[in-house]
């Protein structure tokens, strides 16, 4: 008789808990094996399921998978700080500094912290009822952390997350946490990178708590090859009067499938969201966000665009709720596509669901071409063809990337971009 | 500079250049005028190279070249600007850097280094103040937001960073206040000199008090149908353009 996919990560889960939860202490073991009962429960979504209508997730996890395991020689050293397959480089690496800001491995912070991570870990990816989310807290081997606590202004900070499994069709389960307490302050980036897949499936789950004031800003960018799938599912809480600015630029993958949920739970509560991603061939980005004004008078904002290059798709799916008693809530979102081919597709979905009254909502979504009318008047100035395309391209795009503040991620950026493009 | 023979042209089947002949020397300064829809923009755009423009007949050389195997960027390299009637905006790139593109194409045509920064932007300043520009708008995306002065304000501007030998200004007169249309028609004519030409396409009369042209044409229904000089342009103000259509039918 053949078992279930379900059945198949169950029985997965009774052979590798062990290994997978040595070194946590049993305060936060011992809720994986509910986060996996949650999974059981929810099943691997398939594409009937409104969030993941546009990938689906039964052929991915159907496949048979090779979850990356601590003693497959993932730890090495790594100068800037940063996870390998999910695991900490430095094993139980964990740097805290004078102002008490602590940077390292979840694993290593479940121990000497076990509080803040008590405090926080699962507390937003716990109750969404999402099956690969809760199968990645049933597994995750370790992860990153970031903590920064009240009042403490922490500068940029670097997570570093790489995924090169020596082994086919692995399955790696990779977690950050990011914590900015009361009045802190932080600029995160995190770079998502693989080279070659060989078939691999990252399941990577981001938790954000920002605090009461706090300003926090996360520039992400998806660098991962073309043999690679990669579910990258993110859940920020914004508290009152905190402002949390979540950056994105994604460069593809076979199929990139990134969640963006934040919860507005504080009054004047901010959470921004700025996104571009640009695929090629025949790649696919999948882009969800779900935005929750829970209390009154928050404020949300989303900027996602998107370049479609040969027979890729793009998708975003925009959810904004605004609950009933959420009056005075500001919303806006915005989806800007181009395609640059007959065959690349870009779907865009917003998804409003208003239950208060006096509130400021507006959202537009548009997928068009280069326009000639411009490249025309460039090549009149005397700039070849080639440029400027490249230069309307860019134009579309600049507004996101210069939201990345930090030098040496920008400039990081801006070669990858380059290359990306350069290839169309 | 410029010699146009027999020029036929037409957009999707449709002919809208009956048979055009035009010369222009260095040092001249013709004017271009006719009713709305006859053809004189179209004109601009065929020698620009628009690609929507299909020239089905006649022969137009540029500096000696036959301009019709030259791509769109050539010729504009090579030192033929035109003054666009419907300015295009370009979301996302600043003025600066797509003059720093421009300029640079050109002196790399010619056989020179691109520009230093901060010449390219001392150059920025002067040419902006030619025309009256405020400096601010180099660093705003190219034509976003724009006023329609603005946007006729900021080609004569561009005109003025690339001096061209040959300057086509599809009615940048068009959309001025009368203060802006002195500033910007003085600039044209302080760009003058004996190398160079410019040929205005307009409606008004006015335009041509500060632009004084060697040659008035009248181009109507694809066709030059009268050329004369300054004072054609004054009579057209006054009489319109039936009787001279009339006149010549
Ligand atoms: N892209 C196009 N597609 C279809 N028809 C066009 C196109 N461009 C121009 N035409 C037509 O060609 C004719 C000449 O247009 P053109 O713009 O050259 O006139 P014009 O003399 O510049 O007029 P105006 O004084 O109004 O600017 C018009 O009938 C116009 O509708
Ligand atoms: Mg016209």
């Amino acid at each position: 008789m053949s078992m279930t996919i379900e059945q198949r990560y169950a029985e997965l889960y009774a052979a590798t808990a062990e290994r997978i939860g040595r070194g946590f202490p049993f305060s936060v073991n011992s809720r994986r094996r509910q986060m996996l009962d949650d999974f059981l429960l929810c099943g691997v979504p398939d594409t009937r399921e409104e969030r993941y209508r546009y990938t689906d997730m039964r052929r991915t996890f159907g496949r048979a998978l090779h979850v990356a395991l601590p003693d497959e020689g993932h730890f090495g050293s790594g100068a800037p700080f940063g996870l390998r397959n999910g695991y900490c480089v430095d094993e139980d690496r964990l740097d805290v500094a004078d102002n008490g800001v602590i940077i390292g491995s979840l694993r290593a912070a479940s121990v000497d912290y076990e509080q803040i991570v008590l405090d926080h870990y699962n507390s937003m990816a716990a109750n969404k009822a999402d099956a690969l989310t809760a199968l990645n807290s049933a597994f995750a081997p370790d992860g990153a952390i970031v903590y920064v606590p009240d009042n403490v202004a922490a500068g940029s900070i670097s997570v570093e997350l790489d995924y090169d499994s020596r082994y086919p069709d692995a399955l790696i389960f990779s977690r950050l946490l990011v914590i900015v307490g009361r009045g802190g302050s932080a600029e995160v980036s995190v770079s998502y990178r693989c080279r070659e897949g060989y078939g691999m499936v990252v399941d990577h789950v981001t938790e954000v708590v920002a605090g009461e004031d706090s300003h926090l800003t996360i520039s992400e960018l998806h660098d991962f090859s073309d043999n690679c799938t990669a579910i990258l599912n993110g859940y920020s809480r914004v508290a009152a009067a905190g402002k949390l600015d979540r950056i994105f630029v994604s460069l593809g993958g076979e199929a990139l499938r990134a969640d963006y949920h934040c919860d507005l739970v504080g009054g004047g509560a901010q959470g921004a969201l700025y996104g571009l991603f640009i695929t090629g061939k025949a790649e696919k980005v999948d882009i969800y966000t779900a935005t929750n004004h829970l209390v009154p008078d928050g404020s949300s904002y989303q900027m996602v665009k998107g370049l479609a290059s040969g027979s890729s798709t793009g998708v975003f799916s925009g959810r904004i709720y605004i609950a009933p008693d959420a009056g005075g809530a500001s919303a806006e979102q915005h989806s800007r596509n181009i395609t640059l081919t007959p065959d690349a597709r870009i779907v865009t979905a917003p998804q409003l669901e208003i239950y208060a009254e006096d509130v400021r909502c507006s959202h537009g979504a548009s997928v068009g071409q280069l326009d000639d009318q411009a490249i025309y008047y460039m090549r009149q100035r005397g700039i070849d063809h080639s440029t400027a395309r490249r230069l309307q391209i860019a134009g579309f795009m600049n507004d996101i990337v210069a939201r990345c503040s930090d030098e040496q991620f920008s400039s990081q950026l801006h070669t990858l971009i380059d290359s990306k493009i350069d290839a169309f | 500079m410029l010699e146009i023979r027999d020029l036929h042209a037409s957009v999707e089947g449709r002919e809208i250049l009956r048979g055009i002949d035009l010369s222009v020397r260095a040092g001249e300064v013709h004017a271009i005028m006719g009713p709305n829809g006859s053809g004189k923009s179209t004109l601009a755009s065929v020698l620009a190279g628009n690609e929507r423009f299909e020239v089905t007949r006649g022969e137009a050389t540029f500096l000696g070249r036959n301009i019709f195997e030259m791509s769109i960027e050539e010729r504009a390299r090579a030192g033929l600007f035109l003054g666009f009637q419907y300015p295009v905006e370009i979301p996302g790139v600043t003025m600066a850097n797509f003059m720093k593109f421009a300029v640079n194409e050109k002196r790399k045509y010619q056989g020179l280094d691109p520009l230093p920064a901060g010449d390219f932007l001392r150059m920025m300043r002067e040419r902006a103040a030619i025309v009256e520009l405020d400096q601010k708008m180099t660093s705003r995306a190219v034509n976003e937001g724009f006023s329609g002065g603005e946007k006729k304000k900021n080609e004569i501007f561009q005109m003025a960073m690339l001096e061209p030998l040959l300057a086509l200004l599809d009615e940048t007169d068009s959309g001025l206040d009368i203060d802006a249309l002195r500033v910007v028609a003085t600039g044209v004519t302080r760009l003058r000199t004996p190398q160079n030409a410019t040929v205005v396409i307009t409606h008004y009369q006015r335009l041509l008090d500060y632009i004084v042209p060697d040659y008035v044409h009248v181009l109507y229904n694809g066709r030059i149908i009268h050329t004369g000089d300054r004072s054609l342009a004054l009579r057209l103000e006054e009489q319109g353009y039936d009787r001279l259509i009339a006149e010549q039918a």
